[in-house]
């Protein structure tokens, strides 16, 4: 027989909020120092796959592989790539890509969805947030291919992007609009964008105008789209990405590279400045190599793990203040002050892992840490798999190499010695629990 | 079937492909004309050019022998002929499959019995038709390896001297030299004569899902071989060491896939897919290893030369160019022609990665096929600029001269040259005391950091200035800027062994 609950008087409903409120203020806060709890964190941090070659030995394609290497890791965000360049199954630009599909001519973002390994990832009931690094597809005469941004902005690529976002975003109302999850449509590293365009057509004036139209077309339609569908609990945001905070696109050479502007000249570019206070988005995603790798003055990677996280909270400060105003109200009902996102952050085992003044595991701890006290709302990974070898190009981003084995990375005796162990204590542990194991 | 970049098999084969389809032949320093011919004549007749390539190498090595047979048959005994065709059939360099690698040669040394018999004949009766039958086979012999006589050639000639001249001999000579004679050819055949394994592995079948449509480098390749620049190309990548090098080519020549028995060198650099015999399949992250991109304009017109095998930067720059991801449509057409097609923006223009041979016209289909010029870019490949914007369709037609036919020249390109280029390296100027970056005051000591600056041997130009040199290593130069320079931006230039480094750029404060 169950006890009759006892109705609480007018009285002791002040006393008890009285004595709860602060306690669960004080929870609430000690957990955002230490970066958050363990499940909040889950809700935040996750992986990216990115375009390259299927892995060595799998039959799988690689975003089913990586969606489900990426959620076995813990983590409920996952980033990929959804465009015409790539499928998951044939290689970048394969004359093959998507003819095993059977797809309708002419493939659009909204098909491409539509197929179940990419479908399957937001059906995925372990994943909250999906990014989706999204590139209207164009047949320009070789096959499905990006939005080509080569080009000057004008009303054919703006009417592409606008038709293929919108239906997008309705497709992505109507197949999960009582799922509770969020989606957020973001480009690839804005700045490297514009150093290419600026590069082929000479004119960084030409780069900057097409990245400001084509962001402002993004957005504009899916606002369109999110206020068609005011009772869903599907979230749908439009993030802008960036990489450079501190650095800019300068000339060199008749052409551009990225480096540190020179105080006396004026010449210099970069999205932060140039494009982020004159369109409008609901969060900012941060490319975060230039912070997390290396002082931006002197491009020199050995120094201490724990500077990685001052120099990433010292970019993310200065982002939120130059992009502030361009917030959406979207934007700032749901993040609030902390609408910049980590959009990748990685370290490659190549470079990183015997450096004098240490090793990988220390400096994601402290990058992550950072991240997420600061109260980024999402931290994506660079990436479930590693990428190709490339010649001299830094490499071993992966937590798992291109054979699928989880690398085994340098740690003290007893702590978490791989990129997907250490999320298993993270998870679990929180940031404290992670320190503690590996004496940091 | 893919083969190494050694495999003169390989190339005949293609070269019969390439007459079959240009009307052209190759040139003939890459490969002698016959044998292309042959195979071609019999890929008319419908006979696959592989299958082709084996027939005639087997009627060769065969009709060879028969002709021993017949030459030895007029003075000797018909054992003894017999004797004479088989020692001829087990000579080291008929011996398949070595003879069948070099099927030129082969086809060649068949008509050297066949050239003495016709010769025997007309000696014997000097009818018309013994004497064509002689001018023939000597045309036969020629055309089937008209370059310079090579060891492998001598060594042949020896083995059909020493077969006719012992068995016409026979009787005089003991049987036991004869035997002993016989022992140590069949012996050096069997067990010195490296065979060349003209078909290194079936690689290409492992990777039948990547490799549609994509070059592998390292096969034989008579494109390559036809190109000077992608030949010396081919050459860095083959040898020892000079893997940055070696990668800034195959970015430049934007092959899918490489193929090499170098593990020591590549297998840090990049993912082995599948090893077979030794050999690796490498798999080279190139944006875009489609035969047609679409290239900057812009970019064009400032890309510099490629100085030299090693010119870092100029390979770089060209990479950067050519290397684009943005792709258009490339149809092989029936004939001597294919066509390419996209829809082009302001700047947009084909980069083709055919090489750049005398003979083709560009044809802008949609534009009443107004004919546009071809260019060859520093690697020999075309490049065509309709010179519009939109849907654009061109059509590239070979229709070289008789001449060039039937005496085909290789693009107007030179090998490069080997040597190694200074490079100053990005941002790499600074003060000397505290490394500060520019501006610099006149006067101000300076660092300059880069590559392949030699000792002794190197000034730097500010300007037209040169610099006050105080120290040189081989990445480092410390210099003192002229104190007379005036304000403003200034080109600065390493000069090491003779080599110029590319300028620049730094700014002098008032």
């Amino acid at each position: 027989m169950t006890k009759p609950v006892t109705p609480l008087t007018r009285e002791s409903r002040w006393l008890t909020a009285f004595f709860l409120l602060p306690l669960v203020c004080i929870f609430a806060c000690a957990a955002r120092a230490a970066g958050g709890t363990p499940e909040d964190l889950r809700g935040r941090i996750g992986f990216y796959q990115w375009r390259g070659p299927a892995q060595i030995g799998q039959s799988e394609d690689l975003l089913t592989l990586a969606r489900q290497r990426a959620v076995e890791a813990g983590g409920r965000v996952f980033r990929f790539y959804l465009g015409g360049r790539f499928d998951y199954v044939y290689p970048v630009l394969s004359p093959r890509r998507f003819a095993d599909d059977g797809m309708d001519e002419p493939i659009t973002l909204e098909r491409i969805m539509s197929l179940p390994r990419y479908k399957a990832v937001l059906a995925d009931p372990k994943i909250e947030a999906i990014v989706l690094t999204a590139y209207p597809v164009h047949d320009y005469g070789g096959g499905p291919d990006d939005l080509n941004l080569l080009r000057p902005w004008g009303p054919e690529l703006e009417r592409l992007e606008r038709e293929q976002i919108t239906a997008l975003g309705h497709w992505l109302f109507r197949e999960f609009g009582d799922s509770g999850k969020t989606v957020i449509i973001t480009n690839h590293e804005a700045d490297e964008k514009i150093m290419d365009i600026a590069n082929y057509t000479g004119s960084p004036k030409a780069a900057i105008d097409t990245f400001r139209g084509w962001m402002q077309t993004r957005f504009e339609a899916v606002e369109t789209v999110r206020k068609a569908y005011p009772n869903s609990t599907l979230r749908l945001f439009h993030a802008l990405e960036i990489a450079l905070v501190n650095l800019r696109v300068v000339p060199y050479r008749g052409g551009f590279r990225k480096a540190v502007p020179q105080p006396s000249r004026q010449e210099g570019w970069n999205a932060l400045y140039d494009v982020v206070p004159h369109v409008p988005f609901d969060l900012i995603s941060y490319s975060a190599y230039e912070s997390a790798n290396s002082p931006y003055q002197t491009q020199d990677t050995d120094h201490t793990p724990a500077e990685t996280g001052v120099r990433l909270e010292r970019d993310l400060n200065r982002i939120r203040e130059i992009a502030r105003p361009s917030l959406s109200a979207e934007g700032r009902k749901r993040f609030g002050e902390r609408f910049v996102m980590i959009g990748e952050l990685g370290f490659a085992r190549d470079r990183f892992e015997h450096l004098p003044s240490g090793p990988i595991l220390p400096r994601l701890y402290a990058a992550l840490r950072a991240a997420a006290e600061w109260g980024s709302p999402y931290i994506v990974l660079w990436q479930v798999f590693d990428h190709p070898l490339d010649g001299g190009e830094a490499w071993g981003f992966g937590m798992y190499d291109r054979a699928g084995n989880a690398p085994p990375l340098k740690a003290p005796e007893g702590g978490c010695n791989s990129i997907r162990k250490c999320l298993e204590v993270l998870f679990s542990k929180g940031f404290d629990g992670w320190a503690a194991e590996s004496e940091y | 079937m893919i083969t190494g970049p050694d495999s003169a098999a390989q190339i005949s084969i293609q070269a019969a492909e390439y007459v079959r389809r240009y009307g052209a032949l190759v040139p003939f320093d890459i490969s002698p004309p016959l044998l292309p011919l042959l195979i071609a004549a019999l890929a008319l007749a419908g006979i696959p050019e592989t299958t082709g390539y084996f027939v005639i190498a087997l009627t060769a090595y065969l009709g060879g022998c028969a002709a021993v047979y017949a030459l030895v048959l007029r003075y000797q005994s018909p054992p003894v002929a017999a004797f004479a065709a088989l020692l001829y059939a087990l000579a080291p360099t008929r011996m398949p499959p070595a003879s069948f690698e070099h099927g030129s040669l082969l086809l060649s040394w068949s008509f050297a019995p066949l050239l003495l018999f016709a010769v025997d004949s007309a000696r014997r009766n000097a009818r018309p038709g013994n004497v064509a039958a002689a001018i023939a086979a000597a045309a036969g012999m020629w055309a089937a390896n008209p370059s310079g006589v090579s060891t492998r050639e001598l060594v042949a000639l020896a083995e059909l001297v020493l077969v006719v001249f012992v068995c016409l001999l026979q009787g005089a000579i003991p049987r036991q030299v004869v035997l002993a004679g016989f022992a140590a050819v069949a012996g050096w055949t069997l067990f010195l004569e490296p065979s060349p394994e003209p078909v290194r592995s079936r690689l290409a079948s492992l990777a039948p899902r990547d490799a549609v449509g994509r070059e592998i480098f390292g096969a034989a390749s008579l494109a390559v071989e036809m190109n000077p620049v992608r030949a010396s190309a081919r050459d860095v990548v083959a040898g020892p060491g000079r893997l940055e090098e070696s990668m800034l080519w195959l970015r430049a020549t934007a092959a899918g896939f490489l193929l090499s028995g170098d593990h020591e060198k590549f297998s840090r650099a990049l993912d082995c897919i599948e090893e077979q015999a030794g050999w690796c399949l490498y798999v080279l992250p190139n944006p875009n290893p489609a035969p047609v991109v679409l290239v900057s304009r812009r970019q064009w017109k400032s890309l510099p030369p490629i100085r030299g095998l090693y010119d870092v930067e100029s390979l770089n720059q060209y990479a950067a160019w050519a290397g684009r991801p943005e792709a258009a449509a490339f149809e092989e057409g029936a004939g001597a022609a294919f066509e390419v097609a996209a829809d082009l923006g302001p700047l947009d223009m084909f980069l083709i990665r055919r090489n750049c041979q005398p003979g083709w016209r560009a044809l802008v289909v949609n534009d009443n096929s107004r004919e546009v010029p071809i260019e060859c870019d520093p690697l020999g490949f075309m490049v065509v600029d309709p010179g519009r914007e939109g849907e654009t369709q061109v059509r590239l037609e070979f229709e070289p001269s008789w001449r060039q036919r039937f005496f085909p020249e290789s693009p107007n390109l030179k090998p490069l040259t080997d040597g190694q280029f200074p490079r100053i390296a990005a941002a790499g100027i600074v003060e000397a005391a505290g490394f500060q970056r520019p501006p610099f005051q006149p006067g101000a000591s300076l660092s300059i950091f880069g590559h392949n600056f030699v000792p002794g041997d190197t000034r730097v130009l500010f300007g037209e200035t040169p610099g006050e040199v105080s120290w040189i290593g081989p990445q480092q130069i410390n210099v003192r800027l002229p104190p007379d320079v005036a304000p403003g931006e200034l080109n600065v230039v390493v000069e090491s062994a003779g080599r110029e480094s590319f300028a620049e750029t730094i700014e002098i404060g008032k």
